[in-house]
Order: C-alpha cells, then structure tokens, then sequence
C-alpha cells in the first residue's frame, strides 16, 4: 500500500464516526490513515506518522462494516506516557492584582485517538500525534520532590475556535488571586486526565480549569479543579486513562 | 499391637517435662493447622490486596503474614502439648554461646535484613548503585541473609544484607527526573556562541525525552589542549535513561559535523633532529 501524504493538499479529514465498507482513506497534517478490507472479517489498517513510520495491524471485525471514531485525545502519550500531568507555559505573562480575578483562553496541544466503534464500546486502537516535535516533558519544582509534566508553551487566544486543527483545541483557564498581593502569572499545572475533550468537526475544546492562589499562614499555595463545559453542542471525546482521584489538588506556588 | 504400642507410648518424658501422644498428636495437627491457614492467608493477600500495594511493601506483608501465623501456631502448640523449654534454654545456654561465636555473621546478615526492612533505602524495581563495590542494577528484594540485585546485564547479585546495609546506596530512580552530562569539544578557531545555538536546537528537536523545564544547560568546561571543552547537562524522566545518555553524544557530534563546525583531536608533530643523509 503506498502512501502519498505530501500530494493531498489541505483537505484533512474531521473528527468523528467513520463507516468503513470497503476502503477509507483519512488524511491529517503530516499523517494518513488507511484502512481496507481484507477479507469478509478483516481489516486492515495503516499509519504513517510524520517521523515516517509506518503502523500496521489487522482489525477482525464482526458485521459487514467497520467502524471506527476519530476523536482529539489528551496530549499523553507521544512520546511515551510518563505523567498525567500538564504545564502549559504562557506566551505572555498574566498579572493578577490582590483579590482579582481574571478568565482568559489558551492553546492546549492535543493528540489524537482512532478508537474502533463496537456494540456500545469504544476501544483505542490507535493514537497519533501531528505535531511530535511540539510534544516534549518539564518539570514543575524541585527535582527530588516535583512534578513531571508534559510541557507546552502555548498562546493566549480570543476564543473558543482558534485552535489549530488536528494540532490543540482551547481550554478556558479561570484565575482568582486571594494571596493579599498582586502575582504575575506565566503557567499552569493541573493533571489533564480530569478534563474532558469535545469536538466539532476539525476543532476542539478542553473542560475548564479553575485556579485559585491561595495563602495558609505563611504558605502560598495553588488550588487547581476541574470545570465541567456545559451546554455546548459539541461530542465528547472518548477516553481510556483512569481519572485523578481528587479532582482538586493543591500545590506549591513556585 | 498398635493398642499395645500406643499404651507404651501414653506418656514419656523429655529433658524433665511428660508428655502425652494425645498432646503431641493434637499439637502436630495444630502446627499442621497453622502452616494451611499461613499458606492461606498468604495466598488470599496476595491474590485481593498485594496488586493495590507498593510491590516491596506486598512482599513484606505477605511475609509477616505467614510467618506470624505460624509463630502463633507454634505457641498454641507449646501451650497444648505443656512443652518446658527452661530445661532446654538452660542446656543449651553454653552450646548458645559456642554457636552464636560461630554464626556471628549469619545472624548480622540477619538481622541488617529485618533493619534493611524497616528502613527502606530502596523500593523493589528501583535502578541502584553501590559505588563501594561497583554493583549497579535493580533491587530485587531483601531475602532472610542476603539482598539481591538484578544487574544491568540480565545477572542476579546476591549481597549479603550486613555489606548492604552498611554500603552507600545511590538511588537513581527515587526522583522523578535524573540529569545526564556529555563533554564535547569544539576548535578554538570556532564560534562558541554558534555551536552551543546548534546544539540546543538539535537536541530540542531530536531528543524528545530531554526536558524543557528546565532547559539544557551548556557550560564552557575547559580550554584544554586542542580544544574548547562544552559541558551538556540534559535533565530526562527517571525511566528514560537510555533513550538518553546512550545517544546524546553522537546527536551532540552529528549535529556540529552538519553544520561543519570542527571538533579537533590532539595532534603531535614528530621533527627528526637528524639531518637526512644526500
């Protein structure tokens, strides 16, 4: 099967559910999939990722079609899943006056997941990441006692469409500075598996993310929880990792 | 007969205390009893609640588990068959003393163990070092008189828990990032500046387990013989050691041959003082 990603222009595929009968090919920025049928109960499936490699397996399938869903994952797994947890790093420095609030957009970076759609089950089948070389790790305090993130410098965008396709989606990120001093804020950390994806043809968005400086006799600390998105017309994205316990947590200002 | 025998044998004394074959039949079957509930129980914490647990701290469990079980069995049994161990401890008092002299370093083996248990200076799966006595590899467990160590090159090392427990212990995947450093020298005819820009944005782009945060730090090592010597310290996650360090060098040395910057080698020039003959 040969695979010709460069010669397709710009016509990517959307999100969402796909009915295979005999043949589909699905086209993303530097990444194409193809899946054909094989024989009367099996498929086959190809990636071919931007590095140039290629990912080939064979889908057993029961019922004359195949179906699978392509949705935007969290950003996790590329390149090996090592943390649950997220350090998006502002392009431009936020700063929060005493006792102010603030609520503004950012980019976050998403992977993204080819799951096959059987009975009322989802299973990843696969994963992919457009951008691999945006995809790399940080770490938040020290080195004996900190957090490993996947770390992503990202902009603060106007709204809730401006993400790139296929590449991040938009989360909603909601300040409230209670230290009893002004704070300039440049980043946030918070475990990503308590959020949800949703998505809308090519574009996605992420649940929001509340975050309060708080101040505990001479401790600063920050308290991180998870928002819900609500009435929004947009399909959640499936998902496989477990979520965090605690949908809050707490954790050193640094 | 066997009446006859079993009436023989009704009572009978050892070292000052009587016994019955009644009593030691029952304690028999209690001790019996005690090793099937141990193996039990042990089986039971192993299979429910040893796979929520910290796998050094299942075993452990699983251990004190089974073996106080069968210490409790073992009480039972003295308290049913009447057994007078005064007797005993006192014969064997000097005999004590002449095989604790000879068993000395078994029960210091035995007892650095239960001390290594209690004091943890390493989870079972952690990568560990002993410098002391170059041993690297991953701690495996600490057993009644040794810890072993399954070395990097698929080997066990049984070390005997006294040498280990006074040894320095490197954990090296206790935190969950390690640092790695590289030295590369460039010419002294070369831009420093240049070079150290090639190699950031080569190992930013072909290293994707190097952290960002914090970044990779470039120090300027030496001004050595034939060379500017450029210190690379990479900071990566715990596990990823060897997507790393192995690789890290000849990334760093491609990276300043694409773009023709020279790393030199000590070179040495001969003269022969002898004229040559015409």
């Amino acid at each position: 099967m040969k695979l010709d990603t460069e010669s397709r222009g710009k016509n990517y595929a959307n999100y969402g559910l796909y009915e295979i009968k005999e043949e589909l090919a699905l086209f993303f920025p530097s990444v194409e999939i193809r899946i054909k049928r094989k024989d009367e109960s099996n498929f086959s499936y190809l990636r071919k990722d931007p590095e140039g490699k290629i990912a080939e397996k064979i889908v057993p399938v029961q019922g004359e079609s195949m179906k699978i869903e392509v949705a935007p994952i969290r950003p996790l797994n590329y390149p090996a899943h090592r943390t649950n947890f997220i350090y998006l790093k502002f392009d431009q420095e936020v700063f929060l006056s005493e006792n102010a609030t603030t609520s503004f957009l950012v980019r976050c970076p998403v992977e993204i997941g080819v799951f096959l759609v059987h009975d009322s089950h989802k299973d990843s089948m696969d994963w992919f990441t457009c951008d691999p070389s945006q995809s790399r790790f940080g770490l938040y305090g020290a080195p004996d006692t900190g957090n490993l993130c996947k770390f992503y410098k990202v902009p603060i965008v106007k709204n809730e469409f401006d993400s790139i396709p296929f590449h991040n989606c938009v989360m909603r990120l909601n300040f409230e500075n209670l230290l009893g001093r002004g704070y300039p804020i440049t980043k946030a950390i918070f475990p990503i598996t308590d959020h949800f994806l949703y998505y809308k043809d090519n574009k996605a968005q992420l649940d929001s993310l509340d975050v309060t400086l708080r101040k505990r006799m001479i401790i600063e600390y920050v308290e991180t929880a998870e928002r819900r998105l609500e009435n929004i017309d947009w399909t959640k994205s499936p998902s496989w990792e477990k979520d965090t316990e605690t949908p809050s947590m707490e954790m050193g200002l640094e | 007969m066997f009446e006859e025998f079993f009436s023989q044998l009704e009572s009978f004394e050892i070292a000052g205390s009587e016994f019955s074959l009644f009593s030691l039949i029952i304690g028999g079957i209690i001790m019996l009893v005690g090793i099937v509930i141990a193996r039990i129980a042990r089986i039971i914490f192993n299979k429910y609640y040893a796979p929520v647990l910290p796998e050094h701290t299942a075993k452990n469990f699983g251990k004190m588990i089974y073996f106080g079980i069968i210490i409790i069995a073992f009480l039972v049994f003295v308290t049913t068959t009447g057994i007078d161990f005064t007797g005993l401890v006192m014969a064997g008092g000097i005999l004590g003393i002449v095989i604790g002299f000879a068993t000395q370093s078994v029960v210091s083996n035995l007892l650095s163990g239960i001390f290594l248990l209690i004091e943890k200076p390493a989870k079972q799966g952690d990568s560990i070092e002993l410098p002391d006595s170059n041993i690297s590899g991953s701690f495996v467990d600490v057993g009644t008189f040794s810890s072993r160590v399954r070395k990097f090159d698929g080997t066990i090392m049984r070390i005997p828990n006294e040498k280990f427990f006074t040894s320095n212990i490197r954990v090296l995947t206790d935190s969950p990032v390690r640092r790695h450093e590289t030295m590369i020298g460039i010419a002294y005819k070369e831009d420093i500046d240049a070079a150290i820009e090639v190699l950031k944005k080569t190992i930013s782009a072909r290293m994707p387990f190097v952290l960002h945060e914090p970044e990779p730090e470039f120090r300027i090592e030496e001004l050595g013989d034939s060379s500017v010597n450029i210190l690379i310290l990479v900071w990566h996650p715990k596990q990823d050691w060897g997507k790393v360090a192995p690789v890290l060098l000849k990334i760093a040395k491609n990276a300043l041959d694409d773009v023709g910057i020279e790393i030199p080698f000590p070179q040495r020039v001969i003269w022969n003082g002898d004229k040559p003959k015409e």
